[in-house]
């Protein structure tokens, strides 16, 4: 089912190194919620990610993005199966190396906190380095996601999309090798997110970051991935992995209008069409 | 802008009141001119004794609420981690909560005599209300993305209390704080008018039975007077503890 997406999508370019350990591994993840009536939400995710692979996770909508995103993160534990990062499971709680971005970035970055402070707080975990040096660094950080004169503003006193740019940093700021991506872009409006898209793509391979996009969106899931995982119907499961083999940098307006890209984007959005009109939960393809 | 329109409508309700006055509405002997207030409240802010009695009461008032809003926030803290704690006091929560201060002076004597400790419980009992309530409130209502983030960057349990439960629920804490610093000034006048023999409260009821009226008005607007001072204090204390919520909430305004 792999090599199905690869053919569309012309040649592979990043396959998985089988010598080199995933640096995020998901075994039969399974979670459930209720008590009496009980919600199978996961029902055996399985994938994994290698050291700077950039992937998207696409599903119907309420399929448990959100769910096995926190899974991965540690912030929530599975009910089944296990999640291991850099080799160690995440059980204990979000390892450090691993930062997320939530979507509802108004409600994550921390109101009483200025942006400078936001980042700084994202390095909480890091002890190798004097304050003044993680000052120095969080200033570097808000400038290379263009926040540059808004270091003393307060996350309220900035636009979604610049709101949204301090979270990036702040989970940069940790000094993540993974970033998980919680819809970041939901929220923000067509323009910015064009913008922040490529922000972002710029920031991972600055940062040498793997990053796990989690995206309703199919076109943003096909412009920023190498490779991309379909969840299925609730309880979700890998229903299909399709590399995405465009070249990089990519472009907003050459990219998306590529052939390969199209045919990407037209193999994800049947599969979904699919599941959606039948229904149909995560029985294997 | 805004003192022009206090000016005016300072002078309008002057005016309003000074042609009651002429209109002899009430016998001028129960309502005294406005010029008449302000020569007995000039009287009284000159008076030692007078102001002695005034700033035994601010203390009072003072030393109460600085006992109330500790313990009204360790109480709501208590409550909000322990839910068992929340569960089995709220019956007594209910049943004491809406007693007027007043209404428990009598037993308040029997158990504890007169004097300043008098004035701490009546105060404290009456004042802790708002400020526990609010605290409660406050850190139950911690919503999910923050505490998450916490959690995602690597807070253990008292690093998440302190980083992110505790600043999150300052102003609403803050809320119960400035309701709290206005009962606490009531409760003292209360328990002056009651139980005191000093104190402004006790002024005003024995220059009320010598039907000293102009002395009663001065009072009462000193009362008032104390109250906006009191509030002055608790908004001073507000900006320096959480001054960046003071500023979003003017800039959501603007």
């Amino acid at each position: 089912m792999w090599m199905e997406g690869a053919m569309a999508a012309g040649s592979v370019t990043n396959l998985p190194n089988p010598n080199r350990p995933p640096l995020l591994a998901a075994d039969t993840v399974t979670k459930s919620f209720g008590t009496t009536s009980i919600t199978e939400v996961l029902g055996g995710v399985s994938f994994s990610v290698t050291e700077g692979e950039f992937v998207s996770v696409v599903g119907p909508s309420g399929c448990g993005k959100t769910t096995l995103l926190l899974a991965l993160s540690g912030l929530l534990r599975p009910d089944g199966g296990d999640v291991s990062f850099a080799g160690a499971s995440v059980r204990g709680g979000t390892p450090p190396g691993l930062a997320i971005v939530f979507q509802d970035y108004s409600r994550s970055l921390l109101p009483w906190k200025t942006n400078l402070g936001n980042v700084l707080f994202g390095m909480r975990r890091v002890n190798d380095v004097s304050a003044a040096q993680k000052t120095e660094r969080a200033m570097a950080l808000l400038d290379s996601v263009g926040l540059n004169g808004f270091e003393r503003h307060y996350p309220w006193q900035v636009s979604g999309g610049m709101q949204q740019r301090v979270a990036i940093a702040r989970g940069i700021a940790s000094q993540s090798r993974l970033l998980l991506l919680d819809e970041p872009l939901a929220a923000v409006d067509a323009q910015t997110r064009a913008e922040m898209q490529d922000l972002l793509l710029g920031i991972a391979k600055q940062y040498g970051q793997t990053c796990v996009l989690v995206t309703h969106d199919v076109e943003e899931a096909v412009y920023m991935g190498d490779r991309i995982l379909v969840l299925s119907n609730r309880p979700a499961r890998v229903v299909r992995e399709i590399a995405v083999a465009l070249p990089r940098p990519r472009d907003q307006i050459e990219t998306r209008e590529s052939a390969p890209f199209l045919a990407i984007r037209h193999e994800v959005l049947s599969l979904i069409r699919s599941m959606r009109r039948g229904g149909a939960t995560g029985a294997a393809p | 802008m805004i003192w022009l329109h206090r000016a005016i409508a300072l002078t309008l309700i002057v005016t309003i009141w000074q042609i009651g006055v002429w209109a002899a509405l009430v016998p001028e002997r129960f309502l005294p001119a406005p010029w008449t207030v302000i020569q007995a409240l000039a009287r009284i802010l000159t008076s030692p004794d007078d102001m002695r009695a005034v700033a035994m009461t601010l203390l009072r008032a003072l030393a109460g609420f600085a006992l109330t809003v500790p313990l009204g926030i360790a109480l709501g803290a208590l409550a909000a981690f322990v839910p068992q704690v929340e569960r089995a006091l709220r019956p007594w929560t209910e049943l004491l909560r809406p007693l007027p201060p007043a209404a428990i002076i009598p037993i308040s004597i029997f158990t504890i005599g007169f004097g300043l400790k008098l004035y701490l419980f009546i105060i404290t009992f009456a004042a802790i209300w708002p400020v526990y309530f609010n605290t409660l409130a406050a850190f139950a209502g911690t919503n999910d993305v923050l505490m998450r983030t916490g959690h995602a960057f690597g807070c253990s349990r008292t690093a998440l209390v302190r980083e992110i439960v505790l600043p999150h629920a300052l102003p609403q804490i803050f809320i119960g704080i400035r309701i709290a610093a206005s009962v606490a000034l009531i409760g003292s006048v209360v328990t002056d008018i009651f139980a005191g023999q000093t104190g402004l409260g006790y002024l005003l009821f024995e220059r009320a039975f010598a039907l000293r009226v102009p002395d009663v008005f001065a009072l009462t607007l000193i009362c008032g007077l104390n109250g906006m001072l009191f509030n002055q204090m608790v908004l001073l204390l507000r900006r320096l503890v959480i001054g960046w919520h003071d500023q979003m909430m003017a800039e959501a305004a603007a």
